[in-house]
């Protein structure tokens, strides 16, 4: 069921950053750096042109907000020297997006909105993504933020932020899970990548599976697969989903069904896969990103750092005071 | 003194280099040991013996001899620099092939730490231990997935004990360690193995899975890869410089040995009207209009870039449209009204949810961020390259459609200027 997210007033903004924000709100990862990144702001609701700004301290922040109750709030993922001009470039977050409205394969609300499932399958994901980045590539200093809509994954570990929009891309296709090896053969002659819990081996059958269990027979035959054979994978879909079943049972499974199109169809498959997280947001090392703390005025949320991802629930935790009071 | 004949570019070796003398009075033996460095790789793939043991300091010096001139004269994409950083990748591999078999693993091993810090799995019954942390069977799995790009099956057919040996999956390396290589794109994380456990400390490391093999040739590229950087440092640094007659000359036979053996860059068209029928899947696509999420991207950057080179046609990637146009028209009747036509066939329409989009367009196409253009305005901004067929998939995968043409391309600029040459020309409007 859509969530029926209203857009905040002018009012409504003016009363969260006076009587609802508080600066024990901006993760202290930006307070910290406040005065070496660049702040944008949408003034209007038409996107945010006022860019290049600089806050010496959180006060200065803090009054501005304040004063000009923004339609929303951005900060920059990277450090200047010179942040009201963009200039001296230091380094930047590595950053991951992933837009609940915009998840691939959704027939749960119409494109551009949310719900209750769609923003649970978008946790689900960030838990996954949470696995691999700290456990499976150990990285450090990792924050997740709900961004009003779904999630950012904010990695401020320092051996990664000096690296270019290359080897960003690189680490964005092994989190996301769309490639497809090249040599599945010899995956299946080793042992079943889903057997153990490092490595990518096991990341783009996780993703399929995913994937899988949304795509009904349009999604399907939208891939170039004939009614018939959609039918028969969908009905195959539950033997495919179940724990018990190994990836090269997968493998064989669809090859029963696909023959010799299975590769391509893993391929289609990856496409959509891609979709789960925005690359452009990955590789753009001069991006600004919506502000933790911030208000999300088109949809009425808060952009909130999240200190327990697995309890922490949006619809709970980041709707601001002045929607219960709205009659 | 060994180190530094592995790595060049190793603190001791740029020291040496550093006390000595100005170009003038550098011994021809250095410069022609520069030029053997580079003339053999017009036989083969394997640097002759006489290159693996040579004198050190005259070793040292060639390869700078060798950096700056490709570093002055060259461009970074250009065949000279490409062809610099391979003979130093296979340079540096074959000498700790070489020193393998004579000095056993450790030998090679202990020189590789300055960017290097392999652990060695230790069998514990039918497993291994790592950190106190049991790999169990997924050595067996790192194995059976790709090596790294470009060296697929290579070395495979060696099926002696010390090759097979070789190819075992024994090390640990931070992954961290190979981020430069992923910068180059000649390693690729989804094609590896990674462990993760806790060390000693009970501090979480996270490796990947190689073989003595894959270590003596990431650690080469890792190496090749520092000397890629140094050639750009060096560029940057002697801009407007007047480069040495000696440098000038050696330029001359890098660009000699690079011309004989790489294939020239890509497919260039001619300029003259644009063939729609001859467009790629992605550019017709987009010229249908496409949905919120891609517009932005589809049309400011993909389908400015592809129709103004398409085109235009220019003879290098850094040029501005003036070089080639005398007038705006072919911007504005032949470029624009495509550009502006598939913006509004976009769900909403692109140019009217975001006007300023125009603006993008015209900085695409290297006009800077201006309302109007004009033809003495090109160069205010870069223009833009399309994007190849990667980076299109990995930052819009909508637009990527692929046909059985797309197989032999990887920019859609090539799919357009190769249909284009097969037909020869037919079909032009």
């Amino acid at each position: 069921m859509a969530i029926h997210l209203q857009e905040a007033t002018r009012e409504e903004r003016r009363i969260y950053y006076n009587e609802e924000w508080r600066r024990e709100d901006l993760p202290p990862f930006i307070a910290g750096t406040i005065d070496r990144r660049e702040f944008g702001f949408d003034d209007d609701g038409q996107g945010p042109r006022n860019r290049y700004n600089r806050f010496q301290s959180v006060g200065k922040l803090e009054e501005y907000l304040k004063r000009t109750h923004p339609y929303a709030a951005y900060s920059s993922i990277s450090y200047y020297k010179v942040p009201e001009k963009r200039e001296g470039y230091e380094k930047a977050e590595l950053v991951f997006d992933l837009d609940a409205k915009d998840l691939p394969v959704k027939s749960c609300c119409p494109d551009g909105k949310v719900c209750e499932i769609c923003l649970a399958r978008a946790k689900d994901l960030v838990l996954d993504f949470k696995d691999i980045v700290e456990d499976n590539l150990a990285l450090r200093d990792v924050h997740y933020v709900y961004s009003g809509r779904g999630y950012h994954i904010r990695i401020l570990d320092e051996d990664l932020m000096g690296i270019g929009d290359t080897e960003r891309a690189f680490i964005l296709d092994y989190l996301r899970g769309n490639i497809v090896l090249e040599d599945q053969e010899k995956t299946r002659r080793g042992r079943d990548p889903t057997a153990y819990t490092g490595g990518y081996a096991g990341i783009f059958p996780r993703r399929f599976k995913d994937i899988l269990r949304y795509m009904g027979p349009e999604d399907l035959t939208s891939l170039g697969l004939g009614p018939r054979r959609a039918a028969d994978l969908l009905a195959a879909r539950a033997r495919l989903l179940a724990g018990e079943r190994r990836w090269k049972d997968i493998e064989g499974d669809l090859e029963k069904i696909l023959k010799k199109e299975t590769k391509d169809f893993l391929t289609k498959v990856s496409t959509l896969i891609a979709g789960n997280l925005d690359a452009k947001v990955t590789v753009d090392v001069k991006r600004i990103l919506r502000l933790p703390s911030s208000l999300h005025s088109k949809v009425s949320m808060r952009c909130v750092e999240i200190r327990d991802l697995e309890a922490f629930d949006p619809l709970r935790d980041a709707v601001p005071r002045f929607v219960g009071e709205r009659r | 003194m060994l180190e530094a004949v592995l790595n060049p570019l190793s603190r001791e070796a740029k020291g040496l280099v550093r006390e000595t003398g100005p170009l003038s009075e550098i011994p021809e033996a250095a410069f022609e040991l520069a030029r053997k460095k580079v003339l053999w790789r017009k036989e083969g793939k394997r640097p002759p013996r006489e290159l693996l043991e040579v004198d050190p300091e005259l070793d040292i010096v060639s390869y700078h001899l060798l950096y700056q001139t490709a570093g002055l004269l060259s461009t970074p994409y250009s065949g000279e620099t490409r062809l610099v950083k391979e003979v130093t990748h296979l340079l540096v591999k074959a000498r700790l092939e070489h020193l393998e078999t004579r000095a056993g693993p450790e030998g090679a091993l202990s020189l590789m730490r300055d960017l290097l810090d392999p652990q060695e799995l230790v069998p514990s019954g039918r497993d291994y231990r790592l950190w106190g942390t049991v790999i169990k069977r997924e050595v067996v799995l790192a194995e059976s997935l790709s090596p790294i790009q470009g060296m697929k099956g290579m070395a495979k057919a060696d099926t002696t004990p010390s090759a097979m040996d070789r190819r075992r999956m024994m090390f640990a390396v931070d992954w961290k360690a190979f981020l430069p290589l992923l910068g180059t794109k000649e390693l690729r994380l989804t094609d590896w193995y990674i462990v993760s456990a806790e060390d000693e400390t009970g501090r979480k490391r996270s490796c990947i899975l190689v073989s003595l093999s894959n270590l003596l040739d990431l650690y080469a590229r890792l190496v090749a890869a520092e000397a890629l950087g140094y050639m750009n440092t060096m560029r940057e640094k002697g801009k407007g410089l007047q480069v040495h007659e000696r440098l000038r000359a050696l330029g001359e036979t890098l660009r000699t040995v690079s011309g004989s053996i790489y294939r020239p860059a890509a497919t260039l068209g001619t300029p003259k009207q644009l063939n729609q029928g001859h467009f790629p899947p992605c550019i017709r696509y987009t010229l249908e209009g496409v949905t919120t999420g891609s517009r932005n991207y589809a049309i400011s950057v993909l389908l400015t870039s592809f129709l103004s080179y398409a085109r235009i046609a220019p003879q290098g990637r850094d040029s501005k449209i003036s070089d080639y146009l005398k007038d705006m028209a072919v911007v504005t009747e032949e470029i624009l009204p495509l550009i502006s036509q598939a913006a509004e066939r976009c769900q909403p329409p692109l140019f009217e949810d975001q006007p300023l989009e125009r603006l993008n367009v015209h900085y695409h196409l290297g006009f800077g961020l201006r309302g109007d253009m004009k033809l003495e305005d090109s160069g205010a901004s870069k223009w833009y390259f399309p994007p190849n067929c990667e980076k299109i998939q990995r930052e819009s995968p909508p637009l990527c459609r692929p046909d059985d043409f797309c197989k032999r391309i990887k920019n859609p600029l090539h799919y357009y200027f190769l249909k284009e040459r097969e037909a020869g020309g037919k079909g032009s409007p």
